[in-house]
C-alpha cells in the first residue's frame, strides 16, 4: 500500500463517520419514531449508495476523482454545520458527499491497486469502523468538532500528497478487455445484493442479549474485508470467494444457535467484498468508479427489505441457508462466465 | 483549559439549537413504494450505462 492509498482508506472511515454522525444526530434531534426513522435512513442510503454508479460513470469518463474528493470534504463540512438549521438538507448533502467520496476513493484505489485485492480490502474495511464511531458518538459536541478538524486536515493532506499520486495513476494504462461479460457482472451484482440482505437482516435472537455485539460484528466485518483481499491475492479471486461462501452457508445457518458460528459466518461472507468488486472491475477496467457504484447499488437493493420493514419473510434459519446458498451458486456461475484480460496492461496479473 | 471550555459551550449551543424547519415524514406503508420507485429508476439507468461502457 502507498501512503496515498492509506490516506484514502482512512478518509473512508472519516466519510462514513460523518454520515453516521449526521444521520444518527438528525434522528435523535427530531425524535423520529422508530417506524419512520427508517425513512430517514432509506433517503440517506438512496442518495449515498444508489447514486454512486452515476457519479462513478462521470468520474471515470472525465477523470473527476480529485474534484469529487474536495467537493465531498466541503459538503461533509456543510452537512455537519447545517444540523441545527435544516435536517433534511443535512441528510441530502451528507448522502451526496459520501457518494462522491466513495466513487473517487474507489476510482483512485482501484487504479493504483495493480489489481491487488488486498489494497481494495484495506480501502473498503475502515468504513465499518467509521459507521460505528459516528453512530456511537451521535450528538457529541467533541466528536463533531473532531470531525470538523479532521476534514480540514484531510484537505491539506490531499493538497500535499495528491499530486504525486495523480501523476502515478495517470501513467497507468487501462487494461483491455474484448467485451465485458454482462451476465457475469449481473451474477456478481446478485451476490452483493444477497450479501447486503443477509448483513442487514441477520435474524439472531442473541444479538440483543450479547454485550457489545455491535462492536464485535463491526470488528468481524473489518477483519473479513481485509482477510478476503489478502487470501485472494495469495490464491485466486474466485476460489477464495467460493470457499468463503461455502463457509458462510454453514456458519450463518449454525449462527442461529451459536453466536461464535454467527460471527464466523459474517466473517466469511464479508471476505467476498473485495473479491466481487475486483471481479466486476476486471470486466470494466476503464470504469473503476462505475464498477464500485454498481456494487453499492446492489447494497441499496439488499437493504430495502430491512428499511421498509418487510423483513418477516427473511427471518428464518432456512432463509439464511437459502440466500447464502444462492449467493454461492451466483458466484460459481459468474466465475464460469468471466472473461480474462486480453491485451497489454502494466497492472500485475492476478488469477481470476 | 479555558479555550477548551469555551469551545465546548459553543459546540453545545450549535448542536442543541432547535430546527426551524418542520416536515412530515412519509407513512410507514408508503416506504416500500418510495424504495421501489428509487430502485427501478436507478436500475434502469445503471443498465443503460452498463451497455454504453466498454
Amino acid at each position: 500500500m502507498t501512503k496515498y492509498t492509506r490516506l484514502l482508506a482512512i478518509h473512508h472511515a472519516l466519510s462514513d463517520a460523518v454520515s453516521a454522525y449526521v444521520v444518527a444526530t438528525t434522528i435523535v434531534f427530531l425524535k423520529v419514531p422508530v417506524t419512520q426513522m427508517f425513512f430517514v435512513v432509506l433517503l440517506y442510503n438512496f442518495l449515498s449508495f444508489a447514486t454512486q454508479f452515476l457519479f462513478g460513470f462521470f468520474c471515470d469518463r472525465f477523470l473527476l476523482s480529485r474534484k469529487y474528493i474536495y467537493l465531498s470534504l466541503g459538503l461533509a463540512l456543510i452537512s455537519i454545520l447545517l444540523i441545527p438549521i435544516n435536517y433534511i438538507m443535512c441528510i441530502v448533502i451528507v448522502g451526496i458527499a459520501n457518494a462522491l467520496f466513495h466513487v473517487a476513493g474507489a476510482h483512485e484505489t482501484l487504479k493504483l491497486s495493480k489489481n491487488k485485492a488486498t489494497e481494495i480490502g484495506f480501502f473498503i474495511a475502515p468504513g465499518a469502523i467509521g459507521l460505528l464511531l459516528g453512530t456511537l458518538y451521535n450528538s457529541n459536541s467533541y466528536f463533531k468538532l473532531g470531525l470538523i478538524a479532521v476534514i480540514f486536515t484531510f484537505a491539506v493532506l490531499y493538497k500535499v500528497m495528491g499530486q504525486k499520486a495523480q501523476n502515478d495513476y495517470e501513467k497507468i494504462n487501462p487494461s483491455v478487455i474484448s467485451k465485458p461479460a454482462i451476465s457475469a457482472i449481473l451474477l456478481l451484482f446478485s451476490v452483493v445484493v444477497i450479501r447486503a440482505l443477509l448483513g442487514f437482516s441477520l435474524p439472531y435472537t442473541w444479538k440483543s442479549s450479547l454485550p457489545n455485539a455491535t462492536i464485535i460484528f463491526t470488528t468481524v466485518i473489518f477483519i473479513g474485508k481485509i482477510f478476503g483481499g489478502l487470501i485472494a491475492d495469495k490464491t485466486s479471486l474466485t476460489k477464495t470467494g467460493i470457499l468463503s461462501l461455502i463457509g458462510a452457508v454453514v456458519f450463518l445457518t449454525l449462527g442461529v444457535k451459536f453466536p461464535v458460528a454467527g460471527f464466523l459466518g459474517v466473517l466469511f461472507i464479508q471476505m467476498t467484498t473485495a473479491i466481487t468488486l475486483l471481479l466486476i472491475y476486471k470486466q470494466l477496467p476503464n470504469y473503476p468508479g462505475f464498477s464500485f457504484g454498481l456494487t453499492t447499488l446492489a447494497i441499496f437493493i439488499g437493504s430495502i427489505p430491512v428499511l421498509t420493514q418487510n423483513l418477516d419473510y427473511f427471518k428464518t434459519p432456512l432463509m439464511l441457508f437459502t440466500f447464502s446458498g444462492l449467493a454461492l451458486v451466483a458466484l460459481v456461475g459468474a466465475s464460469l462466465k468471466l472473461k480474462p484480460f486480453v491485451g497489454k496492461s502494466n497492472s500485475s496479473n492476478i488469477k481470476i | 483549559m479555558k479555550i477548551f471550555e469555551v469551545t465546548k459551550v459553543y459546540a453545545d449551543v450549535i448542536i442543541t439549537e432547535p430546527s426551524p424547519v418542520n416536515f412530515s415524514l412519509p407513512r410507514e406503508e408508503s416506504m416500500l413504494f418510495y424504495a421501489g420507485i428509487f430502485t427501478v429508476v436507478a436500475v434502469i439507468l445503471a443498465v443503460i450505462l452498463l451497455k454504453r461502457v466498454k
